[in-house]
């Protein structure tokens, strides 16, 4: 209440930037939301961006309003390769990398802590195998893979076994699946695709006894041609397609949990709202906490399946996937 | 909050006006995963795969009743030829005659060369710009290559044009990219029949896909027939085929797409009786090729534009000399020439965009083009090339003014060659009961157009330039058959019980309905030419005419029933009664549809991979027209026994088909023809 007080008497009296800057700096002073202490120390978050524009300038706009005023001071370090701020990126408290190529960029011109968005698993795990010892953090783009089961029974109650489509990215996956079809009382039937060839006999394999093909996350799986192959050869076998992105909805899959860069903007926002210092991110892989559902329609009419509006599923998936 | 967010940084440059320069670096910069092969898993494009048009509509959303004969069905009933798998359509009707090409025709008024059907390949119509019928056993695809066919059980002229008449069959290739690897296909059995076939695909996954299949079968469909109360044989028929077929798909784009098909058939047709004069045993040659090239653009989730070039060609060869004897005068024997050569072209154009206009009101446009070329001495009395253009606009739009309201409004208008102009309404009315039932009301007219046939037909026979026989031909020019329409639907889907439903009651009027009549020389309606002198002058000829109005009447329902680990039953009921058209113009036209059809198909899976599947086929009394004649009261058990082997999910099988368990029955004439069963063991090994 303060704070929105301040804010409104400051921007009558004070434009732009002078407003901004001023407003960040008395409300450093003053409790931020959320119950996080702003006694702790204020970053200067240096932002480099893959592209110019785009789901980078997305995340970064949204950043930019979900983040608590005064908190820290969120800086644009350019985009990656071109005209990057190599000084900001040299001083700066902690490198927000808004995508693979600014993350890539960051560990090799900065020697500061590097928190990674808007990237996969497995570019995090490339990233580190190519930076040994530089702890990079992010926050992923990968649901947890309770979540992608979750829907599935959300969606389809009756469901008892699902098929996971993995390919050499998303393979790091394997070990946690276990457990989370345990969680979700389904039976996950796996397997790993190392080339393209490797498709369609291990699309046959998985449809043939599963209710369900959740191909996970992977620079082979989820390709423009192999999702037709998928897309196809699932509709084929009358079996739904559970995705990772709206594209892949749009494409023919039946419903997809993903996180947009709006979504991944505010959860960077509380991570740091909830960080005194840079060491509390890096060094860990942070799941996305705010996701969408999208359901495709015409497919589910298609496959004779009645299926709850996305609200419906995004709660069921809150309380486990249950109706 | 671009702008709060680019005026704190250190340089006072928004990132908006250092987008265009950098844009292409910063993109090249993330394509370091292109560079790898990969594509981005959250953010790519992805094609728009399974989009309205590839969809199969539901059944409770199409303007028309509509039955799916998926793979499953497919592979369980046994059938190794395309148009035996019509049997699994409610009121279908499936004849083969050892004379010709097997007839299929939907609620009667069929005959040797059924014709009041469309049947397309992938969208494309295949039926043969002759006579208008299709040439089943010379389609140049198996029954390995179909995906599912899709069945408009009624006229729907308003979405596919004219001749969608009595029914329309789209026949759905599998999709290249759905199979990969190879497969060899054998099968076997009495009779001498023998089918190999090898299957060749692409890697699959790719941005290219295509097939290749090849086959050739040799089978017996008839057995020489020897009739008791006559004492005479009749007719036997032994087939070869050669056939292949490629298809494939590029993905040029996210957006665009461009397909590929070219098939071939051709083989050799043993037809005829020792003891018939006119018709003894010879063997007759047959080729089709149909090529098939589209492009299609997936503007977006909604909306997409499709360009359809579709090409097909088909020769006939057979020739076999005629006897004849004067009716009085024993020693006047004659013997003069007959043959069936013939050759068709068809060349098709098509543009069709389908969009969302508004919430709820969508909209289908599109424009086609066709011509078609024929050629036959024997059938026209000329050797030059007969050509007719066709064109045709259609349109359809669906409106949703309540969420549990459709209403459809389609239209084809046409130009005919033969027939002028046709325009082709439709209306249609979905109701939703609820989320998983709904009714159907739909009315509208309905046109087919003479065929080539029959509205250019001098079918002769000549020794040297004398003509000794006429087979078909026109007198005056024909005006196309009409029918409107009323159709009453309830469709549900009733999933505690596993079991959907579909029903439906309707009426047809037909009017001008084209039929053939036979005379007798100094009697027939026009002139005979000068050059005709017939040696038995009481030899019937037949010439094309707009014949009798009536009425049909039927009612029709199918009951899928399907439980996890236990498997399916599919059943369909027809019943049908033409009336109204007193005098008939062919006495048989209310007998031609029997007054029950029955098709019942079980599919058992078993333990071990195992599955066994029955089906049951029953028509009542009725009567093939022109050329066929009575069918007796039928009820035929097919048997198959199959087990899967190999990888799980995988093609491979061994199997056991018996078609026909109650051995040989009658087909098309039941005085004449009696179709020999089938029992064959077939293997299918991929790898």
């Amino acid at each position: 209440m303060v704070t929105s007080v301040i804010r409104a008497l400051v921007s009558r009296l004070l434009p732009g930037c002078q407003r901004v800057a001023l407003v960040l700096a008395m409300l450093g002073l003053l409790p931020g939301p959320d119950g996080f202490s702003v006694q702790a120390q204020a970053m200067e978050v240096a932002v480099l961006l893959s592209e110019a524009e785009g789901r980078g300038q997305r995340f970064a706009e949204a950043l930019d309003a979900a983040l608590a005023p005064g908190m820290h001071r969120l800086v644009a370090a350019g985009v990656a390769g071109v005209q990057a701020d190599a000084a900001l990126l040299g001083r700066a408290d902690l490198v927000l990398a808004v995508g693979q190529a600014a993350a890539e960029h960051a560990l090799r011109a900065s020697a500061q802590p590097v928190l990674a968005v808007l990237v996969g698993l497995r570019d995090v795990d490339r990233l580190n195998g190519a930076h040994p010892g530089r702890g990079l953090g992010a926050l992923v783009l990968d649901q947890p893979l309770e979540r992608h089961l979750r829907l599935v029974r959300a969606v389809l109650p009756d469901a008892k076994r699902v098929g996971v489509l993995l390919g050499p990215d998303s393979v790091l996956q394997l070990p946690g699946l276990p457990g989370a079809a345990d969680a979700c009382q389904l039976q996950a039937d796996v397997h790993e695709v190392r080339q393209p060839a490797d498709l369609v006999p291990a699309l046959d394999h998985l449809l043939f006894a599963g209710d369900a093909l959740l191909p996970l996350p992977d620079g082979l799986v989820s390709g423009p041609a192999a999702a037709r192959t998928i897309l196809l050869t699932s509709y084929r076998h009358r079996r739904p397609v559970f995705a990772h992105s709206a594209a892949y909805v749009t494409a023919g899959a039946l419903a997809a949990v993903f996180s947009t860069p709006e979504h991944v903007a505010m959860d960077v926002a509380d991570l740091l709202a909830g960080a005194a210092e840079p060491s509390a991110m890096v060094r860990k892989i942070h799941p996305p906490r705010r996701f969408d559902v999208a359901v495709n329609r015409a497919v589910a009419r298609a496959l004779g399946l009645v299926v709850a509006d996305e609200k419906a599923l995004r709660e069921r998936i809150a309380n486990g996937g249950e109706q | 909050m671009q702008e709060k967010f680019a005026l704190c940084r250190p340089r006072a440059r928004s990132l908006a006006s250092r987008a265009g320069p950098v844009l292409l670096l910063g993109l090249l910069a993330l394509d370091a995963r292109a560079e790898r092969g990969e594509a981005d898993p959250f953010f790519g494009a992805i094609p728009m795969v399974l989009t309205a048009s590839r969809l199969a509509q539901s059944p409770l959303d199409a303007p028309a009743p509509v039955t799916v004969i998926d793979r499953e069905m497919i592979v369980a009933s046994g059938f190794n030829e395309i148009h035996d798998l019509l049997r699994l359509a409610p009121g279908f009707l499936v004849a083969d005659h050892p004379d010709g090409p097997p007839a299929v025709a939907s609620h009667g008024l069929g005959d040797a060369h059924a014709r009041r059907i469309k049947v397309m390949v992938d969208g494309r119509t295949i039926n043969s710009p002759l006579w208008g019928n299709v040439i089943w056993d010379n389609l140049p695809l198996r029954v390995d290559d179909v995906e599912r066919i899709e069945v408009v059980r009624g006229p729907n002229g308003a979405a596919y044009g004219v001749n969608a008449f009595q029914g329309v069959v789209n026949i759905i290739t599998r999709a290249p990219s759905t199979e990969s690897g190879r497969a060899f296909v054998v099968r076997a059995g009495k009779n001498g029949f023998r089918d190999y076939g090898v299957r060749l695909n692409g890697a699959g996954g790719s941005a290219f896909d295509w097939r290749l299949s090849a086959s050739r079968r040799e089978l017996t469909t008839f057995e020489p027939h020897f009739r008791q109360r006559l004492g005479d044989w009749h007719s036997s028929e032994s087939l070869t085929r050669n056939t292949a077929h490629f298809s494939s798909v590029l993905q040029v784009s996210t957006l665009d797409e461009l397909g590929f098909q070219v098939g071939v058939s051709e083989g050799r047709s043993k037809r005829g009786a020792e003891a018939y004069l006119d018709y003894p045993r010879h063997a007759e040659d047959d080729r089709a090729l149909h090529l098939q090239a589209g492009w299609r653009r997936q503007v977006d989730a909604e909306s997409v534009l499709s360009l359809q070039y579709f090409h097909q060609a088909e020769r006939a060869r057979g020739n076999w000399a005629v006897t004849q004897r004067h009716p009085t005068d024993p020693a006047m024997v004659v013997r003069f020439p007959s043959s069936r050569d013939s050759e068709a072209r068809r060349h098709d154009l098509e543009l069709q965009y389908d969009t969302r206009l508004a919430r709820r009101l969508t909209g289908m446009l599109g424009i086609g083009l066709r011509s078609e070329h024929a050629r036959s001495t024997h059938l026209f009395g000329t050797g030059r090339w007969l050509d007719a253009t066709h064109g045709q606009i259609f349109g359809s739009l669906t409106w949703n003014p309540l969420e549990p309201l459709k209403i459809d409004l389609g239209g084809t208008l046409e130009h005919h060659d033969y027939s002028g102009r046709l325009f082709s309404p439709r209306l249609a009315m979905n109701y939703a009961l609820d989320a998983d039932s709904a009714l159907r009301l739909s009315t509208g007219t309905a046109y087919r157009a003479p065929s080539l046939m029959e509205s250019r037909a001098f079918q002769t026979d000549r020794e040297g330039d004398t003509i000794r026989r006429i087979g078909f031909r026109v007198f005056e020019p024909l005006q196309s058959e009409r029918m409107r329409f009323v159709d009453l639907g309830y469709v549900a889907q009733l999933r505690p019980l596993g079991l959907n439903l579909d029903a439906r009651i309707f009426r047809e009027h037909y009017r001008r309905f084209i039929d053939d009549k036979s005379c007798i020389f100094g009697e027939c309606p026009g002139t005979e030419p000068a050059a005709y002198v017939p040696i038995d002058p009481g030899k019937k000829s037949f010439y094309f005419l707009n014949a009798s109005d009536f009425r049909m009447t039927g009612a029709e329902f199918t009951l899928d029933w399907r439980k996890l680990g236990w498997g399916r039953a599919v059943l369909s009921q027809a019943f049908i009664r033409i009336d109204h058209g007193e005098p008939y113009s062919d006495r048989d036209i209310p007998n031609s549809a029997p007054h029950s059809t029955t098709s019942l198909l079980l599919i058992k899976d078993l333990p071990g991979r195992w599955q066994a599947s029955l089906g049951y086929y029953h028509n009542g009394l009725y009567y093939w027209m022109n050329g066929g004649d009575i069918v007796p009261r039928i009820d035929r058990f097919d048997l198959r026994i199959a087990r899967r082997f190999g990888p799980p999910g995988s093609d491979n099988e061994v199997s056991l088909t018996a078609l026909s368990l109650k051995g040989r029955y009658a087909d098309f004439h039941e005085d004449k023809f009696r179709h020999e069963p089938d029992l064959y063991l077939g293997v299918r090994i991929g790898w």
